[in-house]
């Protein structure tokens, strides 16, 4: 359309025709300017998940640890019940309480995973962006590297070759999403760059530093939140998949350990909670997060919402 | 309900169309969008009808309104019809028949209309398949012949060859041999200059209008540009905020214009015979909100020589004295005492020499 | 010709540094020594007593004297300061008791020796000469001592004329290029058939809820896709082996490699469909959003207005121009899984490439990593320019 997109006829115009789309097309798709009811369900899921992480030490759980056989109930595993929510698994520890106590360690790799990533990632990927020349060259050029690796045997190997600790394991996984958060990075920075107001501020004397915090890494910050989101789920399902092949943090029980104790054929058929409930728990969790990433991008994404 | 027109039951002259009282409503965010909001006219087989109008007088969707082009969502009312039958209301399926075979279009851009990916050569058998049901070599052989008759030299090699091979110009003589390809009896060429240099224009043009003298074809010329449709259509209609405020023979309305929007689009076009650095006429402001449109005359808010009444209250279309095919809607038209005082203001403000 | 030529030379950089910094890697954190001969090649000092009285050590264990050496000539030796001696048959060995410092030849390397010692003392040795002779020898065949570069290049040289050296872990075993040639097969096989499944899924699907686009239908649709990418592939593969499997045993649970190639492609049916599932679920996003963006533009309205019908407008028209993400991510995701799915091949007990990597990563035996590693990431750079080829068959637009 060559109309000025704020005259209101033209904007009946463009109504109109971007809405001309045959028949077997659709309308353009709603500009949704709203996050929408899901967006906030899925906030108030992780915001629940978090906090029950966070003060699990405080909240009235049972102790993961610990063994509450139950002479009444029988032999352990004990099925849901009032007193075990999840039930108990083969130990006769109560589910529910491990499954809590398994989150603050899968978020917390999460989130230290994603965070190490972003901040390495995307510092890389704004300068790269930024400054182009030989910089973007080096620094794209890692990031091709770096993907060219086939991703979860990279992470295997370097925590073989480290330590399985709760920080290498973060760390690891972070290293990992270094090279798809800075391509965003980059890419973000270089569609940002060329507008008008990185332009203006340049042509007013403001130095680089200057240009980069205060005009580019607002708009980039926005992308890259959305990334987080996602990321963050991907980083706990990849700790996931490594404790399910048994190479994941060494002490602390994760989700992914959780699942594996209950995954075996005989647990499954007799005794399905142990694994279900956190496979239940990480899969809410995760399509919260997707969800909420993806909402979140498509309310930002410029391209989208300039019909 | 059936509609297949076919050859036997085509109208050979007389009225192919008639349009009475169109509305082409949207819902919106915003509201009710009336991007055509009560459009009447009727056009004989074989004649041209050029509908002039700004981005957002609603002269593009009205073109794809009588085509049925327009989405489910679309709120249509009033009547269209063609050949005698009723085509307003007719879903997709049933519109399918007409498209291409009966009615076709030729769009604004022939870089984008053109499928990129699809080589030329297919993009014009396809409705041969579609409505003619020939097979792939007799399509071909009048794929040709298509190509021969707009002009385009080497056609055996340009149907082997993609859009982006093409030169602006070719592209469009192909998007018109596509509208042709069936033999339409209704053709709508809606900006069909507007991306093409101005040498080419006029080639375009006359190539269109070849095709309608030998074909017998009617075409509705779809513009924003006075000067296109100056030499190559009998009648002119001009359309604002949805609306038609002018409708006249092509000569009538260039010797008797009514209209003020008009004459401000005819002044609006540079003319070599003025004197170096004569200032531009523009029409300032913008199209009216086709929401909440205006109570009195829709162009009021721009018109240099609106008054208090135009403001409150809606002209209606009256025949003109200098004809009877001449309409226009306007309480103070070209050549009123009211126009012709503000007009002296106006003018004497343009033929200034110089820097203003 | 200049582009292939610039890509080319990219690519093999790419590789060079791929390689280089996974060798590196296993290298300088882990120990190479160490994934050779296992705890032998940290075999500490080896306790004995000390015979004689000066600087005296035994080697073996318990009481048995591997025959006491008598040398001549030695430079002087200071606390700390070791000898490296060599007799007859010609195994380097660590001195036995030393009867006098001058007797002893400088034969080069460091042995330690203890202080000064009575008799009856315990003494600590060097390692023992028989542990020393294979540390030697796996040096010498594995170049440990040369300097890392060097080591780089020597490695590189045989893997690019198809020598990946030996299984570090079984040495004796086929080395590391048979077993990636009966591997790779199966790797593959998962990989045709993982990528058939979910195009074949995806395209259908994301045709219809294009075409549905906004309707409920499709919102249903579009939120079942976020279920299917959020549920984790392990839980998907365990709840896929735990129905299909197990309770309708309408699949085997495990693979076995010496039956025949239909009952091969059957058994393979499960994994691939756990790979697949998520994957058809992404590309299915992918294609609808083009789809949708594609179907705006003015050429299908042409189509439109040419009379063709809605499917044809679909398939011919809009899904051409709409393939590039999905080729794009079609790619990346066929150079991923070239390595193999490690958990899918984990869950269903496939031996292929994915599970070699587990296997290799536990037991520390670093050719077989570096040699998938290597063939992944040359798997990715090859169906990239594979990637670029398609686009310019796809848009004619983009021939070189």
């Amino acid at each position: 359309m060559t109309d000025p997109a704020g005259t209101p006829g033209a904007q009946a115009a463009t109504v109109g025709a971007a809405a001309l789309a045959e028949d077997a097309a659709p309308e353009a798709e709603p500009i949704t300017r709203r996050l929408g009811w899901a967006f906030w369900l899925c906030v108030g899921w992780l915001v629940v998940i978090v906090m029950a992480a966070v003060l699990a030490p405080w909240l009235p759980l049972k102790d993961p640890d610990a063994n509450l056989v139950n002479r009444d109930l029988g032999r352990p595993p004990y099925s849901p019940s009032s007193d075990f929510w999840f039930g108990s698994d083969l130990d006769a520890r109560d589910v529910f309480s491990r499954t809590i106590f398994g989150a603050r360690v899968s978020l917390t790799v999460g989130f230290v995973a994603i965070a190490f990533g972003m901040l390495i990632g995307g510092t890389l990927g704004i300068l790269a962006g930024y400054f182009r020349g030989w910089l973007d060259r080096i620094i794209s050029f890692a990031f091709v590297v770096l993907l060219s690796f086939p991703a979860l045997a990279l992470a295997i190997l370097i925590t073989s070759l480290i330590d399985r600790g709760l920080l290498t394991i973060s760390l690891t996984l972070g290293f990992l999403a270094i090279a798809p958060v800075g391509r965003l990075a980059r890419a973000t920075t270089i569609q940002y760059s060329d507008r008008e107001f990185v332009v203006a501020a340049r042509s007013l004397g403001a130095r680089h530093p200057r240009i980069i915090i205060r005009e580019l890494l607002p708009n980039v910050v926005i992308p890259m939140g959305a990334l987080a989101l996602l990321g963050m789920a991907v980083a706990i399902v990849a700790e996931g998949g490594l404790a399910f092949l048994g190479l994941s943090v060494e002490k602390e029980e994760t989700w992914g350990k959780l699942i594996l104790l209950g995954a075996g054929s005989r647990e499954l058929e007799n005794s399905p909670w142990i694994a279900m409930a956190p496979i239940l728990i990480l899969f809410l969790t995760v399509l919260a997060l997707n969800f909420a990433g993806d909402k979140v991008r498509a309310y930002f994404d410029v391209k989208e919402a300039a019909l | 309900m059936n509609v297949h027109l076919q050859t036997e039951r085509r109208v050979s002259e007389g009225t192919l169309l008639e349009v009475e009282d169109l509305k082409t409503h949207f819902r919106t965010e915003r509201g009710l969008v009336r991007a055509v909001d009560g459009v009447t006219f009727s056009i004989e087989r074989g004649d041209a009808l050029g509908i002039v109008g700004e981005s957002g007088s609603g002269k593009t969707v009205l073109s794809r309104t009588i085509m049925g082009l327009l989405p489910s969502t679309a709120v249509l009312s009033g009547s269209v019809k063609f050949a005698g039958q009723e085509t307003l209301g007719l879903d997709a399926k049933q519109m399918r028949h007409l498209w291409g075979s009966e009615m076709s279009m030729v769009f604004q851009n022939p870089m984008v209309s053109l499928n990129p990916l699809m080589r030329i050569g297919k993009q014009i058998i396809e409705p041969l398949q579609i409505h003619l049901g020939m097979d792939k070599s007799d399509a071909r052989q009048t794929a040709e012949r298509l190509l021969r008759d707009v002009r385009i030299p080497e056609p055996e090699k340009r149907l082997g060859q993609f859009p982006h091979e093409l030169s602006g110009g070719m592209r469009q003589r192909v998007m018109i041999a596509i509208a042709l390809a069936c033999g339409p009896t209704l053709l709508f060429a809606d900006e069909p200059t507007t991306a093409l240099d101005v040498t080419v224009q006029a080639q375009i043009l006359e190539l269109i209008g070849e095709q309608r003298k030998e074909r017998n074809m009617s075409v509705i010329l779809v513009t924003h540009d006075l000067g296109v449709v100056a030499g190559h259509t009998d009648e002119i209609a001009v359309m604002y905020g949805g609306r038609l405020v002018e409708k006249a023979s092509t000569s009538e309305l260039f010797a008797n214009m009514k209209m003020p929007y008009t004459k401000s689009l005819m002044r609006s076009i540079p003319k070599l015979e003025d004197p170096s650095h004569t200032r531009l006429l523009t029409i300032p402001g913008r199209p009216p909100d086709l929401v909440h449109p205006p109570e009195g005359c829709r162009f009021a808010p721009r018109c240099a020589y609106a008054r208090d009444k135009c403001v409150r209250q809606e002209p209606p279309l009256v025949v003109s004295e200098t004809s009877s095919d001449h309409f226009y809607a306007c309480w103070y038209p070209v050549g009123s005492p009211e126009f012709e005082e503000r007009d002296i203001e106006i003018m004497a403000k343009v033929h200034v020499g110089g820097y203003a | 010709m200049n582009y292939w030529l610039q890509r080319f030379g990219t690519s093999v950089l790419l590789l060079l540094s791929v390689s280089a910094l996974t060798f590196g890697a296993m290298n300088v954190l882990g120990d190479p020594l160490f994934n050779i001969l296992g705890p032998a090649a940290r075999s500490t000092e080896v306790r004995g007593t000390a015979q004689i009285e000066g600087y005296a050590y035994q080697a073996g264990k318990g009481n048995s004297t591997v025959g006491l050496v008598v040398v001549d000539e030695a430079d002087e030796l200071a606390p700390g300061q070791a000898l490296l001696v060599s007799v007859d048959d010609e195994l380097p060995m660590r001195t036995d008791t030393i009867a006098a410092l001058d007797s002893v030849t400088v034969e080069g390397g460091l042995v330690s020796i203890a202080d000064s010692v009575t008799p009856g003392d315990s003494v600590f040795n060097g390692p023992d000469p028989e542990q020393l002779f294979k540390v030697a020898q796996a040096e010498k065949e594995f170049y440990l001592d040369k300097p890392l570069p060097e080591r780089y290049g020597r490695w590189l040289g045989d893997f690019v004329t198809g020598d990946m050296g030996p299984q570090f872990s079984k040495t004796g075993e086929p080395p590391v290029t048979d077993l990636i040639k009966e591997r790779l097969p199966r790797s593959v096989m998962l990989l045709v058939m993982a990528q058939s499944l979910a195009t074949a899924i995806a395209i259908p699907w994301s045709l219809w809820s294009a075409s549905k686009a906004n309707k409920t239908v499709d919102k249903l649709s579009t939120f079942s896709t976020f279920l299917i990418i959020a549920l984790p592939n392990f839980a998907l593969g365990v709840i896929l082996k735990y129905v299909f499997a197990i309770k309708l045993s309408i699949f085997p649970q495990t693979f076995n490699a010496s039956d025949p190639f239909f009952s091969r492609v059957w058994q393979m049916f499960l994994p691939a469909l756990t790979i697949a599932l998520p994957a058809a679920a992404v590309y299915q996003r992918l294609l609808r959003t083009d789809l949708i963006t594609t179907l705006q533009e003015d050429f299908i309205l042409m189509a439109r207005s040419k009379g063709v019908s809605r499917r044809n407008v679909l398939l011919k028209h809009a899904l051409r121009p709409s393939l590039f993400s999905f080729v794009t991510v079609f790619g990346i995701n066929t150079g991923a899984l070239i390595g193999g799915s490690l958990i899918a091949e984990t869950i269903f007990r496939v031996p292929g490439l994915g599970s070699a990597v587990v296997e290799a990563v536990a037991t520390e035996d670093f050719p077989i990593v570096l040699a998938i590693v290597m063939i992944v990431a040359t798997a990715f750079v090859a169906v990239n320019v594979v990637v670029d080829v398609v686009y310019s068959l796809i848009d004619p637009r983009v021939r070189r």
